[in-house]
């Protein structure tokens, strides 16, 4: 195992201090509305995630999240941005993205939001559960899940949509290594893969939906009703 | 001659010994292989038997999990596989039976369904591909949804289902089917991932114990429920995780009001599909869920909480159906809103609690899935003559198509729940169940919108059933081989509506006992 440790609470600051570098990106995905910028912000949130991942696998004592925290960057970091940069580019989709709200009342209500997050992982403290690492990075988590799903509510384009639902996983992923270490290997696994085809197949949908419709504006998809 | 008889019976009897052994594996293996082969050799011919005899190996493997599940000494558990990440006990068992046996007869109704589109050059020839493989992966991932020991799998395998699935449901390309295509695959993924954090609370509050008991965490279920481990959890953790598993699983199970991809999905989708979606991939939801309950019920949180939400989101999801069901144009919407009420039901049923609801309940999962099943093959055959889903195009059905007219007429009834159908039996059962239970209210509330869903239903049916046709079509059926599974179904339909099996009553006796401990 690895011989080198680290004071506990330095270890526990850092963590703190990238958990907060996530939260951040979070709430820049909705102050800013070029699509470039959300994909590299998702990207530096999962670099962020990744580095999380592995301090607590190097000095928490759980070395087999040493590969999640590669997987992470190796997927999430590198080639779903890639994959995204290029989307854009083929659909040739126009940069700025559409608001049904705008920008300070979504950061107003994003505000609450991680008020209502802190909360709920309050009430989860209660109950006088030992933690792995501080209720901080649970109560980031929870709120970058709450985050991501206003980001696909408020948003139109279908292509933030996406990058809403990988907030949503990331903020998941965050939670896993927060309270529990790490979920089982195989579900650790099993969740990533099944994120990768979904990102892969709502690529293929967001051609089709480009060709079908010539926009990649949702609120077009209107259609079905009743 | 005798000698000779003896070999021949222990030979048949270590063969299903050994079968029964390895059928855990077969209905993922075979499955799995069928798409595979499906996705490689591209020949209609090929690919269409290929699915048939998958389904019909996968369905004999799974009577043969039944069997050893059933004939288990009371009191034994079964032995988990691969490590503890397989595991099937009655509840388990009964679903992957629901799941072989309704994805045998939609795959031979595939065969005429989707050939005759193909025949008229609906779609060409990679699109066939595309639908066979995808169709297998599909069923593959249910049935490992099924078969999951460890919770964070089943989770993987739900979310597999809709990743499977979301490109059958957007088949046609169309602005509308991939309006739905999309609604599906972003609803489903992300109402999922609220399971998913109900999964890690819950594990969350499971390794604690684990950890004081010196042991290493697991999200085994088997492990989980034990009652070392089940008492010494943390109810409010629990409380929580129940609710983010029931907005997630429940978002697949087309709970109100997480229910809205439903209806758009399963009427874009390719009929087969729809009957699949519809009559088994929302029970597999289902299935999640229960699971999380008797880990609650065993829990210090008892069976109240769980069950009381299950009841509200029950009550709600019929009640929100059957307004959609009163004023419907489409008549597969029509169908898929009928599903999610008796979703309703079943999840009503479940929430009362008792032994006799909860039997219900499960009778009403395999009921609800074959009358469906059957209705949505009636009606498929409809639209493929008709070209059309919209209820006021469709007229005169008797005199077009008069042998799909008598079976969308019996099909209607049977989903209405007339006797001597079967899901009269398991309604009746779950209504008595609340009746007897002192819920007068839940039982007049279900009862009073089961009539008016009734009264819409056939209303709409009986308008395109009878009148004079407003196109002049030539009388004849389109899709003539769909009568071997519809006959089978219709069948069943009925003999299951007049008694149930012995061994049946023995699966869903031990399942009832899986469902609330």
């Amino acid at each position: 195992m690895l011989s080198y440790s680290l004071d506990p609470k330095l270890l526990n600051q850092l963590i703190d201090l990238f958990a907060a570098f996530i939260l951040v990106s979070s709430f820049l995905v909705l102050a800013i509305k070029r699509l470039y910028v959300h994909v590299r912000l998702y990207a530096t949130q999962s670099f962020f995630l990744a580095l999380v991942a592995f301090l607590v696998a190097a000095f928490g004592g759980e070395p087999h999240i040493f590969i999640a925290a590669a997987l992470t960057f190796i997927f999430k970091v590198m080639l779903i941005p890639f994959l995204f940069r290029r989307i854009i580019n083929r659909l040739n989709v126009q940069q700025e993205a559409q608001l049904t709200l705008n920008v300070p009342a979504s950061l107003i209500v994003a505000a609450g939001l991680v008020l209502g997050a802190d909360y709920l992982t309050r009430t989860i403290l209660e109950t006088n559960q030992t933690f792995e690492l501080s209720r901080n990075v649970l109560t980031v988590s929870l709120s970058v899940v709450l985050m991501g799903l206003f980001t696909m509510v408020t948003r139109k384009k279908a292509l933030t949509q996406v990058i809403g639902f990988l907030t949503i996983e990331n903020g998941l992923f965050l939670a896993g290594i927060a309270i529990t270490a790490g979920m089982p290997m195989i579900v650790e696994l099993g969740v990533l893969f099944d994120v990768l085809v979904a990102v892969f197949i709502m690529g293929v949908l967001l051609y089709r939906i480009n060709e079908t419709f010539d926009t990649i504006n949702v609120e077009k998809l209107t259609k079905l009703k009743g | 001659m005798a000698q000779i008889y003896d070999i021949l019976r222990d030979g048949f009897s270590y063969a299903v010994g050994t079968l029964q052994d390895v059928s855990i594996f077969l209905i993922l293996l075979v499955p799995l292989l069928s798409a595979i082969l499906c996705g490689v050799i591209g020949k209609k011919r090929v690919m269409e038997r290929t699915s048939v005899c998958a389904a019909f190996i996968t369905a004999l493997s799974g009577m043969a999990l039944v069997s050893r599940v059933v004939a288990m000494p009371p009191g034994t558990s079964p032995v988990p596989r691969l490590g503890g990440l397989l595991y099937a006990d009655a509840l388990s068992a009964y679903l992957v039976l629901i799941i072989c046996f309704i994805s045998l007869m939609i795959t031979l109704y595939s065969l005429g369904y989707i050939g005759y589109e193909y025949s008229i050059e609906l779609f060409g020839k990679a699109k066939l591909r595309q639908y066979y493989f995808l169709l297998n992966l599909f069923v593959f991932t249910m049935l490992l949804a099924a078969v999951a020991n460890n919770l964070g799998v089943l989770w993987v395998a739900v979310e597999a289902t809709t990743l499977a699935s979301a490109f059958l449901v957007g088949f046609y390309n169309r602005e509308e089917s991939i309006e739905a295509a999309w609604k599906y695959l972003i609803i489903g993924s992300v109402g999922i991932t609220f399971a998913l954090f109900g999964t890690v609370l819950v594990y969350f509050s499971a390794l604690s114990v684990f950890k004081a008991l010196g042991s290493p965490g697991t999200l085994n279920w088997t492990d989980l429920v034990n009652p070392s481990i089940a008492t010494q959890m943390d109810p409010h953790i629990l409380k929580l995780a129940f609710i983010f598993v029931l907005i997630g699983y429940g978002t697949k199970a087309g709970l109100a009001p997480m229910h809205t991809w439903l209806p758009d999905a399963h009427s874009q989708a390719p009929t087969p599909i729809s009957a699949l979606l519809s009559g088994v991939l929302i029970n597999a939801a289902m299935y999640g869920i229960l699971r999380f309950h008797h880990l609650l019920a065993a829990s210090p949180v008892g069976p109240e909480f769980s069950s009381n939400l299950l009841l509200f989101f029950g009550l709600l999801s019929i009640a929100v159906a059957t307004p959609f069901i009163m004023v419907q144009k489409d008549y597969k919407r029509l169908l898929a809103y009928s599903s999610m009420k008796h979703m309703g039901i079943i999840a009503t049923g479940i929430g009362l609690g008792t032994p006799l609801a909860i039997y219900g309940a499960l009778l009403h999962i395999l009921n609800h899935a074959l009358a469906k099943a059957f209705i949505f093959m009636s009606a498929g055959n409809l639209s493929l003559k008709f070209k059309t889903k919209e209820i006021a195009l469709v007229k005169g059905i008797a005199k077009i198509l008069p042998m799909t007219s008598a079976l969308l007429l019996l099909g209607t009834f049977a989903i209405m729940a007339v006797p001597p159908f079967n899901l009269f039996v398991s309604e009746f059962l779950i209504l008595s169940a609340s009746f007897l239970g002192g819920n007068f209210l839940v039982g007049s509330l279900v009862l009073l919108l089961v009539v008016l869903a009734f009264a819409g239903f056939i209303f709409h049916i009986s308008h395109m059933i009878l009148g004079v046709p407003i196109k002049p079509l030539p009388p004849g059926e389109v899709n003539p081989s769909s009568f071997l599974p519809l006959s089978i179904l219709l069948g069943l339909v009925i003999l299951l509506g007049l008694y149930v099996p012995g061994p049946l009553h023995e699966l869903l006796q031990q399942a009832t006992k899986l469902v609330k401990p």
